[in-house]
């Protein structure tokens, strides 16, 4: 009993409500704890029973116990932590990230050794000039200090995302003044299924999320002094994390459009903050940018991703895939939201959500955003949202005969929630993190590392050329970082036809073409291009299989077209 | 402050940040003039037809003044062309009664704006156009119809092109200004016959300026590197200015729109991008001081606000000046160009990218493929370069060079970059025994064609 009271009245102390009722011997555990000292445990046991308070402190701890149960702000951490365990036992299914993040790491790898980006990387497509935000890498480069690189890059943006859970309740809990109602919100959010989509990405993504929308909080909180100095700290982060910052931007351009509309006053303090927010960001971005501006002109918008990526953007989801990922009840409720919002009641929190929110999904619609990110913001957005009209149906409820039915009534919502969304969340997650190079990949990149010369190119599909790079170290002909790369449409193709081919001189050609003698051919780009082997591999003159491992294997070409 | 220290300031100061450029090159030991427009002046100054690329040439009275062949001329005049603009535009706003912080701002923006410094660091011929302009805004504004009707008339035979912009810039001064057109009616007649006799003169000497329209790649900020562009921070205050000064008024309307218009066709063209910064810097500079006066909720937001304006204006100029010092060529650029010029006969030409076209002319005495000016004359050479330099057929090549006779290829850094993207012709030159390589440097090599 002594030990069980020890271990709660500790939790107790950790937490930031205090227990009702003096409880001293909870100071002398905390002690007790801290020094691990026996002599104080003997102590406080004696000094228990010496005033008689050892039963009555049992009594009002488990009390205490109750009460602070009874708080949201515990079982909103508690979801944060169940959210977050989830993730990590996901994340860890597999040693290794999605593609993307090889990226990541090498510009992490690249500020902890040099104390910069990379900016002129050497290897992607045979070498080219990078574009990038810097401030994550710095962020992830700090944690990587005092873990493994691959151990942070893990755990912290997973941290992030469950982070989301704590920040939708705390936005909910504002609109809606209501800890039940906020604590749903930010459960639902917890477990919508796109946030579960990059749960093997080491990407910006996460941070850029709270980013955002910590600045959308802040927001509404601007007539407090110290808010206005939180918004423009998160402003100025999230400017050197994301060009993402331009979607808030166009949001709050949205919110001010919506307030126009419909005849609300535009605070000034909320327009000055716009004002300086939007000139910040178009300025950073064109610095950052400038290179891709003379590049691409205004095309530097879609990012010069290549047209038949662009073409295949809505084709990932179907209609009703994406409105599961977005989950179907915070969007019902959102939805709703939008309808009391505009024709019953006006709340000017909410309104700046819909103009985010719409932002976001014209951005999407025509294709200036990547179409996963989108459904990311949108997603968060109507949960939050959704939270209004939570309130108003619970409010209406609590004045009809049903009053008393009310915890029913959520649990069932609950339920349909976890049918809806919770599965296929752990669904998408199970699956995304197993989309990541297998064991044999890496074996077969290791080993062209070590025995390929230092200048070679390796060819291989575009999701691969980060692995290319960052495992075996050499240059690739193509990865997704399309910025500063001309005819890029071409490349693709290119690198398609070497994969789909089945005459050797055109195969022969582009490896010419991109001064590449090797060429990687892996389970994934079997599956991507439908095919079991290069068609032209048969002829070992001029396709030599060097090395493999499983179903992984490195061809090298040997001739040349003069 | 006093007037004279006030003039004295703005001489003082327009004249260091033009000289920048060309001191900065000075003491990096390179005194040759940045590559641009400049060199085509100089090396047409005294004709009527340009024999080397076998193009007309506009009428321009520059073309018999001996005076403008000497390179110290060449320097000087655009320096003291821009002094004059300053000052001018400062009397302008004087006589208009503006506020005397909002005169301040708008010259400093001035003085400071990527577009006025190229304008003013070299000789180009709508420099010399758009400070004419401005003096007879100034008689028209102190009534001197008689003498700015007079000045009006050189501007044509200076350069047709900017005088038509001239025209327009002044007809909308008369508009914005509320002055009666009736007063100001023998001026308009006067400018509008200058324009069409020096049009009747162009086309009397077989140059039909309709059918030669210098259209130039769309570009808009310097702030992305080009050479020829507005500051991202003075276009936004431009922006929040004419919302300020918005006023309502079918009259008024048409203006604003005309000037947006003008706006997105600058992009198309430089000199057009010299005449409307001189609007867009009015508006900017009340966008400014209204920021700066504005009682602003957050204190904190309108200093950082006000700061960020300042240190973008002040970075985008820094970086201007720093990369327009930077500019070809330098003395291993002049060494290639000057063998090249040993090397060759006088009916071969050269291959490189346009933005060298001007530079390869006035040094190597041989005509270049392309220049700056064949998106006017030779569109259809633009597009043949694109074949020329991604295929890699040595005979669809070749063809193209003999068709030419272009004997020389000369790669300096940025066409590089170029032919690398294509991914065409350098392969063939690095890989073909029909290119020999004849000089290298740091800077830029130079191979020969052989058949």
């Amino acid at each position: 009993m002594g030990v069980l009271n020890i271990s709660f009245c500790t939790v107790f102390k950790l937490g930031s409500h205090s227990i009702r009722g003096r409880c001293y011997f909870e100071l002398l555990l905390v002690d007790n704890v801290i020094y691990g000292s026996l002599a104080s445990v003997k102590n406080f046991f004696n000094q228990a029973i010496y005033r008689n308070t050892f039963k009555s402190c049992s009594l009002s701890s488990m009390m205490g116990f109750k009460k602070l149960f009874r708080s949201t702000e515990m079982w909103i951490l508690i979801i944060f932590l169940v959210v977050l365990t989830i993730r990590l036992f996901i994340a860890f299914q597999s040693e290794f990230f999605n593609y993307d993040t090889y990226y990541t790491l090498r510009q992490v790898e690249s500020v902890k050794s040099t104390g910069l980006p990379l900016y002129n990387d050497p290897l992607s497509y045979g070498g080219k000039q990078q574009i990038l935000a810097p401030f994550y890498y710095y962020f992830l480069a700090f944690f990587s200090l005092f873990m493994p690189l691959t151990l942070a890059a893990k755990i912290i943006p997973n941290i992030f995302a469950s982070f989301i859970v704590i920040l939708t309740y705390i936005i909910a809990l504002r609109i809606t003044k209501s800890q039940r109602t906020a604590l749903l919100t930010g459960f639902m959010s917890g477990f919508i299924p796109i946030i579960f989509n990059n749960i093997n990405k080491a990407g910006n993504d996460y941070l850029s999320i709270i980013l955002v929308f910590g600045i959308i909080y802040c927001m509404f909180r601007i007539n407090e002094r110290k808010y206005i100095d939180y918004t423009l700290i998160l402003i100025f982060i999230l400017v050197l994390t994301s060009p993402l910052a331009l979607i808030l931007i166009l949001g709050l351009l949205f919110y001010l459009l919506l307030l126009k509309l419909e005849d609300q006053q535009v605070e000034m303090k909320e327009l000055e903050i716009i004002l300086f927010f939007a000139f910040l960001a178009f300025w950073v971005n064109l610095l950052l940018y400038k290179n891709a501006f003379l590049s691409h002109g205004l095309m530097v918008i879609w990012q010069n991703i290549p047209s038949s990526i662009i073409s295949d953007f809505f084709s990932q989801l179907t209609l009703l895939e994406a409105i599961l990922t977005i989950s179907l009840i915070p969007l019902l409720l959102g939805l709703y939201a939008f309808y009391i919002n505009f024709h019953l009641e006006k709340n000017k929190e909410v309104m700046l959500l819909t103009g985010f929110a719409i932002s976001t999904f014209l951005l999407m619609w025509f294709r200036l955003l990547d179409f996963i990110t989108s459904l990311m913001f949108m997603s968060i957005a109507l949960v939050i949202i959704a939270s209004y009209s939570i309130k108003k149906i619970s409010n209406t409820v609590e004045k009809t005969k049903f009053h008393k039915q009310s915890k029913i009534l959520i649990v069932i919502l609950i339920i349909i929630f976890a049918a809806t969304s919770i599965y296929p969340a752990l669904i998408i997650g199970m699956d995304k993190s197993s989309q990541v190079p297998s064991e044999d990949d890496l074996i077969v990149l290791e080993w062209a590392y070590e025995n390929t010369p230092q200048n070679s190119v390796i060819a291989s599909t575009v999701d691969e050329g980060n692995i290319v790079t960052h495992i075996a170290k050499r240059k690739n002909i193509m990865d997704n970082n399309y910025l500063l790369t001309q005819n890029i449409d071409q490349r693709l193709k290119d690198v398609d036809t070497l994969y789909q081919t089945k005459f050797q001189i055109d195969a022969v050609s582009i490896l010419n073409k991109y001064k590449s003698k090797y060429i990687l051919l892996t389970d994934y780009a079997r599956k991507k291009y439908n095919i079991d082997d290069l068609s032209y591999s048969g002829n070992e003159e001029c396709f030599q299989r060097i090395f493999y491992s499983n179903n992984s294997t490195l061809y090298l070409a040997k001739c040349k077209i003069r | 402050m006093r007037e004279s220290i006030k003039i004295t300031l703005i001489i003082i100061i327009s004249g260091i940040i033009l000289i920048l450029p060309n001191t900065i090159r000075a003491l990096n030991n390179n005194q040759y003039m940045i590559n641009s427009d400049s060199y085509y002046t100089l090396r047409t100054y005294n004709q009527q037809f340009d024999g080397l690329q076998q193009r007309p040439l506009p009428f321009s009275i520059f073309h018999y003044i001996p005076l403008f062949e000497n390179i110290v001329i060449a320097r000087v005049l655009p320096l003291l062309l821009g002094i004059m603009t300053a000052l001018l535009s400062y009397f302008i706003l004087r006589k208009h009664n503006m506020p005397e912080k909002n005169i301040n701002a708008i010259i400093i923006l001035l003085i400071v704006s990527p577009i006025f410094i190229y304008t003013f660091s070299e000789l180009k011929l709508y420099a010399v156009a758009l400070a004419l302009t401005l003096l007879c805004i100034l008689l028209l504004s102190y009534k001197k119809i008689a003498l700015a009707s007079i000045l009006f008339i050189i501007i044509p035979l200076i350069d047709i092109y900017a005088s038509i912009l001239s025209l327009v810039f002044v007809f909308i001064y008369i508009a914005l200004s509320n002055k009666s057109l009736k007063n100001n009616l023998i001026f308009i007649l006067i400018a509008l016959i200058s324009v069409a006799a020096a049009i009747g003169i162009n086309y009397f000497f077989n140059y039909p300026i309709f059918k030669y329209i210098p259209i130039e790649s769309p570009n808009l900020l310097s702030d992305t590197g080009i050479k020829n562009g507005f500051s991202f921070s003075s276009l936004i205050l431009s922006l929040i200015g004419l919302i300020l000064l918005w006023e309502k008024g079918l009259k008024n309307i048409i203006i604003y729109v005309s000037f947006i218009l003008i706006l997105v066709l600058s992009m198309f063209s430089t000199s057009l991008k010299a005449y409307i910064n001189m609007i867009l810097i009015i508006f900017a500079g009340f966008a400014f001081i209204y920021l700066n006066r504005r009682k602003w909720s957050i204190q904190l937001i309108k200093r950082v606000t006000i700061l960020l304006i300042i240190c973008s204006i002040l970075f985008t100029t820094i970086l201007f000046i720093t990369k327009t010092s930077n500019l070809a060529p330098d003395a291993d650029y002049v060494d290639a160009m000057l063998f090249i010029k040993k090397q060759s006969n006088p009916e071969e030409k050269i291959l490189s990218s346009p933005d060298n076209g001007f530079m390869l002319q006035y040094y190597t005495d041989r005509a270049t493929y392309l220049d700056d000016k064949s998106s006017m004359f030779d569109k259809e050479l633009l597009i043949e370069l694109s074949n020329l330099t991604s295929s890699r057929n040595l005979e669809r090549t070749e063809n193209i060079l003999r068709k030419n006779n272009l004997r020389y290829v000369f790669i300096d850094k940025d066409f590089k970059q170029f032919l690398e993207q294509e991914e065409g012709l350098l392969y063939i030159i690095e890989t073909s025994n029909k290119f020999t390589n004849i000089y290298k440097s740091n800077k830029a090599e130079v191979w020969l064609y052989t058949e």
